[in-house]
């Protein structure tokens, strides 16, 4: 917590208990749920309590006070030899993919932590994943300059795009699945026709490297991202830009994702901070500072909603990695730090996925220990945790 | 979706041919549309060689590729949800096909074996599975999806007959329990706690009221015994009393609740979708000529008539509420139970056909025919409200419907050595724009649903797609500048160049980001004009929220007895019993009860309480929601498959 970046140290959360319990021990744990003791800091601003108990005194009011949540490690993969650069979960949520500096992707079971398949090809270190919205292919961005679709399923290598003039840094699949996006150094991000293998649409995007590309929830606009600060939407049917998004603190950006309604943005940028933009206002809704990352291009995720109280609005994390070897959840709207999962990782922590079903997050870490950490929120409905103990192994 | 930062001004009609689909070898072509959020994205062709295929619009490539037909296609339509495509050909078939299909294995040696797919893996990846296949006694013209259940099917023969077709083999049931809150003391506190007295937390996010109802949901299905599906006849002349008319074209109304048939009398027919019972018929509506195709606009509002004498008519649907037969004032219908005759006043302002007064003959034979009239059923009138034809040239159409916006009506013209499309403004009835293509002759044509975009079939095969030309808007490209139509004073604010105290501003945005933000529903930025805004997302909106609620259900009854109790509800038999005396509410008990379902969105809207059973008593209310057997996920898309090299799609 050393790099606190706004004079006010925020106060944290931490676990009591540091365990690493099986899925099956995690499952006998959670039918009866019992509420971990929480400590809380004693750096803590009375101010700004945490706790859901004393949140009477916020200026917000208590309907909407963060309970928090108390992600706790499920379990741990290793695998990869280098550096991790980025963590996807299927759409399904069967299935999590990793890729490395190593130049590999490996796709583990999420229920079992197995190792499923190491799809070896690129030539150099691999930077961003996504999957096709059916399970059935993952892509995958690398500094080879190349963009390649495997067949989860086989592992086998499906589609290679060649194209752009330096090191591919990000990628999304389209909705639709027939199209992907790609973010390069070279400045321009290209859309590529997934079924006959070519370049479908360059667009000059940037004046810098582009770090960031994600598809609406429908398929008709792409945002992408880049260190020249700026924040762009784009029609994904005719190349054109439809907006220029960017904050005054002219700060490099990231990372970049739409939210579920795809009606707002959520960047990160390197004077570490997190924020959240309308769109159609251009305006920034939220901002999250508390972590560190001034040179990663980190991601960070939403978390599936949860309604604890039919009457309150849901629960909804924002999480991102940071350069103290933590992850960092805020509430949505309270901007409030709710749990580090610290000493979770001892290296920067680069990536972080959300599971598309239940309560969990993954996160993945740099060259001195990469690993990855799946973490489940405690407070689990039985249909979640049961998730992870009934589906097929493998 | 990016509706919103689109060009507000920009041109809402096609221009030009911007792509060619050139190995097409069409016969028909539609878009997909209704609830997907993917509306638009794929298009459908029927093939003069029987096979019909599905396009990526975007990419312009073929996804599927389907098999089955084996005489020209003449009418694909789409399912709601877009899983399922109904083809009509000449070869007296309608098939329904299922275009989810796994991807069993990887074609060539995938882990999941597939030893039986690996024969014909050659065209797997463009194949999908057939669903239902309907024989029938003539050359099918025309097939269409009831738009709220995909089990209905609407056909059209050319032998002039027409049948709603049932063909789902089990019904879906949406059971919704809900139980007062204050039955569940475990959250009863909270439930009280978090009544927020702050009105700026009620107004982006629901919040339920005190005494609300925790509801959770399950889906149940039902097996039915159908293997031959269910044929109801529309027959146009129940008594047989007038000269014989047959039906030429039909359409279900938007809502899915009627049938608008033309006939080959030039007269509108409606029919009750679930029982096929004739409720009206409209006469005189300008032509006695044969209606060669109907098609509504998204509303149900208005209904374009393309007929035999060359004229295309739009036709504006209306419904009043129903009122004693006697009390219906004269000249304000032109239905056949009105008891007073026909006064055909209202045309004359519009229409100026000469043959609008020769109906008077036909209504002898309507008195005769004097229906049962239901409580509480609304009336329909129908009246011309604009007629368009070419008077010059004479031009017959091919091809007739709506913009996605229902702004404008396009004809495709039948011309021997022309490819033209003309667009006509629905309200001002102006011709807009003659769109000129190929020299070759135009046999259909379909407006895309949300954007402007036309695809249009000539007789050689090709489907062209028409659209604007993409014009770069630059001031998107710099942060915060906004064009302006032309020049303004700027009137500098007050405090515009203040020095103002860094504390005061920070503090200030920080007041700003303390307002809650949704961002599960699409909240003012919804999908495209007029559109029926998406449901769930992948997990936001309204879908994750009754699931969130679920989950609380489950957790009260500590995961078991919840769904026991909606298991013994649709099993037991007494409980059956009562679902089947539900489900014959929702309609009237008439020829058939189980084609009465799918009221899924009426249902919910109203909040129709299908059915309240004994345990209302204890508080706890039931509600059966037929759903439709369409896979109803609005994210349905239709993925390409890449198991082979695909260069040899033109061989095939």
């Amino acid at each position: 917590m050393s790099n606190m970046t706004d004079g006010e140290p925020l106060p944290v959360l931490e676990q009591q208990q540091k365990r690493q319990p099986s899925p099956i021990e995690h499952q006998l744990k959670n039918a009866d749920p019992v509420p971990i003791p929480i400590q809380e800091d004693p750096n803590s601003n009375p101010k700004q309590p945490q706790l859901p108990s004393s949140s009477s005194s916020n200026s917000l009011p208590s309907a909407s006070a963060p309970a928090s949540p108390s992600y706790q490690l499920l379990y741990t993969l290793r695998g990869h030899k280098r550096s991790i650069s980025s963590i996807c979960f299927s759409p399904d949520g069967r299935l999590l993919a990793s890729s490395g500096a190593d130049s590999l992707i490996k796709i583990w079971s999420v229920a079992t932590g197995s190792l499923l398949f190491t799809l070896q090809g690129h030539k150099k270190g691999v930077n961003d994943l996504s999957w096709s919205s059916t399970n059935d292919y993952i892509a995958s961005a690398s500094d080879d300059r190349s963009v390649r679709v495997w067949c989860a399923r086989t592992g086998a290598l499906r589609r290679i795009f060649t194209g752009h003039t330096s090191f591919v840094f990000c990628l999304d699949y389209s909705p639709q699945s027939n199209l992907i996006v790609s973010g390069s150094f070279d400045e321009t991000v290209r859309l590529w026709d997934v079924k006959r293998g070519t370049c479908h649409r360059t667009i000059a995007a940037h004046s810098e490297a582009v770090s960031g590309v994600s598809f609406n929830r429908d398929g008709t606009m792409i945002v992408s991202c880049s260190y020249d600060s700026l924040i762009r939407l784009w029609d994904a049917s005719t190349g054109q830009c439809l907006k220029t998004l960017e904050h005054q603190d002219k700060a490099p950006v990231s990372f970049v994702t739409f939210s579920p309604s795809s009606a707002q943005l959520l960047s990160s940028s390197l004077d570490s901070t997190v924020r959240l933009w309308d769109i159609p206002n251009a305006r920034v809704l939220k901002t999250y500072r508390g972590h560190s990352n001034t040179k990663f291009a980190i991601s960070a995720g939403l978390t599936k909603p949860r309604w604890s109280n039919v009457a309150s609005p849901p629960e909804i994390y924002v999480v991102t990695g940071s350069e103290d070897h933590n992850v960092y959840l805020w509430d949505l709207q309270t901007k409030r730090v709710v749990q580090t999962l610290s000493s979770a990782h001892s290296d920067v922590v680069i990536a972080v996925a959300v599971h598309p079903n239940t309560q969990a997050i993954a996160s993945a870490s740099l060259e001195h220990d990469p690993c990855i950490k799946v973490s489940q929120s405690h407070s689990v409905g039985w249909s979640e945790f049961s998730f992870f103990s009934t589906f097929p192994h493998g | 979706m990016n509706a919103q930062l689109l060009n507000p001004f920009a041109h809402d009609t096609p221009d030009s041919v911007e792509a060619t689909l050139d190995d097409a070898e069409a016969s028909c072509a539609r878009f997909n549309r209704g609830d997907s959020i993917f509306s638009g994205h794929y298009l459908a062709t029927g093939r003069t060689d029987g096979f019909v295929t599905v396009w990526d619009i975007e990419t312009r490539s073929v996804l599927r590729w389907l098999e089955g037909h084996v005489k020209t296609v003449t009418s694909v339509d789409w399912s709601r949800f877009n899983r399922y495509l109904a083809s009509s050909s000449l070869d007296w078939n309608v098939i329904v096909w299922d275009l989810k299909t796994d991807l069993v294995g990887d074609a060539a040696g995938g882990v999941v074996g597939g030893s039986v797919l690996h024969h014909r893996h050659r065209h797997h990846q463009y194949s999908s599975s057939r669903r239902r296949t309907l024989r029938f006694d003539s050359s099918v013209l025309s097939v269409q999806f009831d738009p709220s259940d995909s089990g209905r099917l609407l056909v059209v023969l050319e032998n002039q007959e027409a049948f709603l077709v049932d063909i789902r083999d089990r019904l879906r049931v949406r059971v919704r329990e809900s139980y007062p809150v204050d039955d569940c003391d475990g959250f009863k506190g909270i439930e009280e706690e978090s009544l927020s007295p702050d009105p700026s937390l009620v107004d982006p996010i629901p919040i339920r009221p005190p005494g609300s109802r925790l509801e959770e949901e399950g889906i149940q299905s039902i097996d039915l015994d159908r293997s031959p599906p269910r044929k109801i006849p529309l027959i146009a002349d129940p008594t047989g009393a007038t000269a014989s008319q047959n039906i030429t074209a039909a359409k279900f109304s938007p809502d899915g609740r009627k049938v608008f048939a033309g006939t080959s009398k030039g007269a509108i027919l409606v029919f009750e979708t679930s029982t096929g019972e004739l409720l009206k018929e409209f006469k005189s509506l300008g032509s006695n000529s044969g209606v060669r195709e109907l098609s509504f606009d998204r509303s149900g509002k208005h209904l374009v008539v393309n007929s035999n004498d060359r004229a295309i008519r739009i036709l504006n649907v209306t419904t009043v509420a129903s009122t004693p037969d006697d009390a219906v004032p004269e000249g304000e219908h032109l239905d056949s139970e009105s008891s007073t005759g026909h006064n055909h006043k209202n045309d004359q302002g519009v229409d100026n056909d000469d043959d609008h007064y020769q109906d008077g003959r036909h209504g002898e034979g309507n008195h005769r025919r004097k229906r049962r009239k239901r409580p509480g059923l609304l009336d329909l009138e129908v009246k011309v409200q604009h007629k368009f034809q070419d008077l010059v040239n004479r031009t017959p159409w091919n091809g007739v419907g709506f913009s996605g916006d229902s702004e404008y009506v396009m004809g495709g013209a039948a011309n021997k050595a022309a490819h033209n499309v003309y667009i006509w403004d629905r309200a001002s009835s102006s011709l807009v724009k003659i769109l000129e293509g190929p020299r070759e002759p135009l046999i259909d044509v379909d407006w895309h649903p949300t954007r402007p975009m036309l695809a249009s079939v000539s007789t050689s095969g090709a489907v062209y797609l028409w659209l604007t030309p993409v014009a770069e808007i630059w001031s998107a490209y710099a942060p915060g500048f906004e064009e302006l139509e032309e020049n303004v004073e700027y009137e500098e604010r007050e405090d515009e160049f203040d020095l103002e105290d860094e504390d005061e501003l920070s503090r200030r945005k920080n007041d700003e980001e303390e307002a809650m933000v949704d961002i599960l529903s699409s909240g003012p930025f919804k999908d495209g004009r007029g559109r029926r805004s998406s449901r769930s997302g992948r997990w936001g909106g309204d879908g994750a929220a009754s699931l969130g609620m679920s989950w609380r259900g489950y957790m009260r009854e500590k995961g078991s007895s919840a769904s026991a109790n909606r298991g013994h509800l649709i099993n037991g038999a007494g409980s059956f019993g009562d679902f089947e005396k539900a489900r014959n509410g929702v309609g009237d008990g008439g020829v058939d009860g189980s084609l009465n379902g799918g009221r899924e969105e009426s249902e919910k809207e109203n909040g129709g309480a299908a059915q309240v059973t004994d345990r209302e008593k204890e508080g706890w209310v039931e509600h059966l929601v037929y759903l439709e057997d369409d896979d109803d996920d609005p994210g349905f898309v239709i993925p390409p498959r890449l198991e082979d090299d695909l260069q040899d799609f033109g061989t095939l």
